[in-house]
């Protein structure tokens, strides 16, 4: 089972990885994002 | 967040989200950049706030009639 191809070609510890790699990268973006917003808040609030 | 969601990249490829993913996220970025530059409120290079560093007052120098 672990072994077969999938749809995408990538086995279920492929799957795995890549989901553990593309979470924590989100969540760091999301942290940029964050600190930027709060940064321009800072700068002129817009409401 | 669910366990399993691993699975996902079992049906859709991970290339084709990076890349659109990306793409995206860039034309969010630029959208955004110009859309606030194209307003007085927000335009941060058109203010008339110089920036804090290497700008220097204008030396008054008495005139000499």
């Amino acid at each position: 089972m672990a072994d077969n191809k999938s749809l995408t070609g990538l086995t279920e510890e492929e799957a795995q990885e890549f989901h553990g790699i593309f979470t924590s990268s989100m969540t760091a973006f999301f942290g940029v994002v964050i600190l930027a917003h709060v940064l321009a808040w800072l700068w002129r609030p817009w409401l | 967040m669910n366990e399993k969601l691993y699975k996902m990249w079992l049906l859709i490829q991970p290339s084709t989200v990076l890349i659109g993913l990306g793409v995206f996220l860039i034309v969010l970025g630029l959208a955004i950049h110009m859309i606030l530059l194209s307003t007085d409120d927000f335009n941060w290079l058109e203010d008339g706030i110089p920036a804090v560093e290497g700008v220097q007052a204008a030396q008054v120098v008495p005139q000499q009639m």
